[in-house]
């Protein structure tokens, strides 16, 4: 096995195109291999989507990557810094959104900023755009169980965007809401996406969601979790992409390559 | 319009239902054992300015001293064993097994080894509500969702962090809860705990009173010692108010199912 060392806190070289590099990256996960030798590189401001049948290892392999679980076997660096704990700059979004229940939508926003110890004017005044930004800033005062389902979602992106990542994370994220409040917080990523310089990788079962947020779509397989096909969707991003034929062509060969993995 | 007068005035429509079934109870049983409400409100506001104070006052510091210790050893240990697997499998069996023992018949192993005084009797209220403490702690931290540790810790946290930000206000609701429980239980022991080698402390006055069958001044003791319970099941809302205003929030939301 190669071993590969690289020092913290370097910076990326400029020109690199690799932000993320995955080599051989093996999980064992409850006696179970969750993930199988898997090699994966993913560009700087790339927006990349996993999808794949449940046990395919795609919430593992973001957990992985958002490093708060451990390889068993192989490496993962971002900006060539190995990762072995969360990084600062990658923000994460997670299934039923992780919101502090004890905390208000501003208190959890600022969560972030907090953990850092920035200066209560800043991070007052941060909050406050990034509110503003994702129409939340009249439910500042309320508590996560006081909002709608798509509410508590944009707070969750607020908080994931607060710190200013460089890489978003983001594991079936819109997976409980209805397709109408779905689709417009696709058209809020997308939107981030496009005005912020970050990756981003965003897991989903969801064919359509894929088509619109990826601009590679990585099918995985399960027993073991493994990547399957790699498929460049050269219209991601483009304007009015739903109403589009191609967008539709798109998800049938999406659904016809995620049936045949069902059928292996 | 009455639903909402008994919601605005809780404490006062239990108090005054409770007195209608003192006086009816009274009326029916025409004994001196329950006497009439009023004359034992009587001579209870007569004590309570005087005699009665010091019997309180030395109840309340044992109940008090008791629930904080247990407080601090039952979360300590709780937080411990929710948060470590490994050692919740080897301690926690042991604890199942003593959690139902009764604590209270190793009493005179209390005396000989702490005393007959105070030190004996705060011990036995603080290993008899440690348990109801500890389990429900262990429980609740247990019982936290996966995705909230995840997400503190993609944010950068550190264990103390952790901890301030998502440990202990998840579990502060449920250690009131607990807390409710256990001021009952320890109240009770108190009772049982100040029938020996005391002259201070509510339980002593009430023994006292019954053994001179003097049945209004046992009584005047029962709603002191029931007053003193309120006191501070109220003190424990009053946190849950301010520092828990969430959990109401979700309390709240539940319907009742019938």
């Amino acid at each position: 096995m190669r071993r590969l060392s690289f020092g913290f806190g370097q910076t990326a070289k400029k020109g690199s195109v690799n932000m993320i590099k995955i080599e051989q990256l093996t999980i064992h996960y409850h006696q179970t291999c969750a993930l199988k030798e898997l090699s994966l590189a993913i560009n700087e401001h790339e927006s990349v989507a996993v999808i794949g049948p449940s046990g395919c290892g795609k919430s593992t392999l973001l957990l992985a990557i958002a490093g708060l679980i451990k390889p068993s076997q192989g490496h993962i660096s971002i900006n060539q810094a190995q990762v072995c704990k969360p990084r600062a700059s990658t923000g994460v979004i997670l299934q039923e959104y992780g919101l502090m229940p004890w905390k208000t939508v501003q208190q959890n926003v600022a969560l972030g900023l907090q953990i850092r110890h920035c200066p209560k004017q800043q991070i007052k005044q941060q909050v406050q755009a990034i509110l503003e930004q994702l129409h939340i800033a009249e439910y500042a005062d309320r508590y996560p169980i006081q909002l709608s389902g798509g509410q508590q979602q944009r707070v969750a992106i607020a908080r994931a965007l607060a710190i200013e990542p460089d890489l978003l994370l983001m594991d079936e994220p819109f997976s409980a809401l209805d397709t109408i409040v779905r689709e417009e917080l696709q058209q809020v990523v997308l939107g981030l996406y496009r005005v912020r310089r970050m990756a981003m990788l965003i897991v989903t079962h969801n064919i359509e969601e894929a088509v619109f947020l990826g601009k590679r779509i990585i099918i995985m397989q399960p027993n073991p979790g493994r990547i399957k096909t790699v498929i460049d969707n050269p219209y991601f991003g483009s304007e009015d992409l739903r109403s589009q034929l191609a967008y539709h062509e798109m998800c049938m060969k999406l659904r016809s390559e995620l049936e045949r993995v069902e059928h292996d | 319009m009455i639903k909402r007068l008994i919601d605005k005035n809780r404490t006062i429509y239990a108090t005054l239902m409770i007195l209608v079934g003192w006086l009816l109870l009274h009326y029916s049983l025409n004994s001196a054992v329950v006497p009439h409400p009023l004359a034992a409100i009587n001579v209870f506001l007569s004590l309570i300015t005087g005699s009665l104070w010091p019997h309180l006052g030395a109840s309340f510091a044992r109940i008090f001293i008791s629930v904080v210790i247990a407080v601090l050893v039952g979360t300590t240990i709780g937080l411990w064993l929710g948060l470590h697997e490994r050692y919740d499998r080897l301690f926690g069996p042991i604890i199942y097994l003593l959690f139902p023992l009764p604590k209270i018949a190793f009493l005179p192993i209390f005396m000989i080894l702490f005393g007959l005084g105070n030190r004996s009797k705060i011990i036995l209220i603080t290993v008899i509500i440690v348990f109801q403490l500890l389990v429900s702690i262990r429980d609740s931290v247990k019982g936290l969702n996966q995705m909230l540790f995840y997400s503190i810790q993609s944010l950068g946290a550190t264990k103390w962090q952790s901890y301030r930000h998502l440990i202990l206000p998840a579990i502060l609701p449920k250690l009131l809860t607990a807390l409710r429980i256990s001021v009952g239980t320890s109240i009770s022991v108190l009772f049982f705990a100040e029938n020996y080698a005391t002259t201070y402390g509510i339980g002593y006055f009430i023994m006292d009173a019954w053994i001179r069958i003097d049945y209004l001044d046992m009584y005047a003791g029962i709603i002191a010692i029931s007053l003193l319970g309120l006191l501070i099941f109220k003190g424990i809302d009053l946190i849950e108010r301010i520092l828990c205003h969430w959990a109401l929030l979700e309390k709240g939301n539940q319907e009742s199912y019938f």
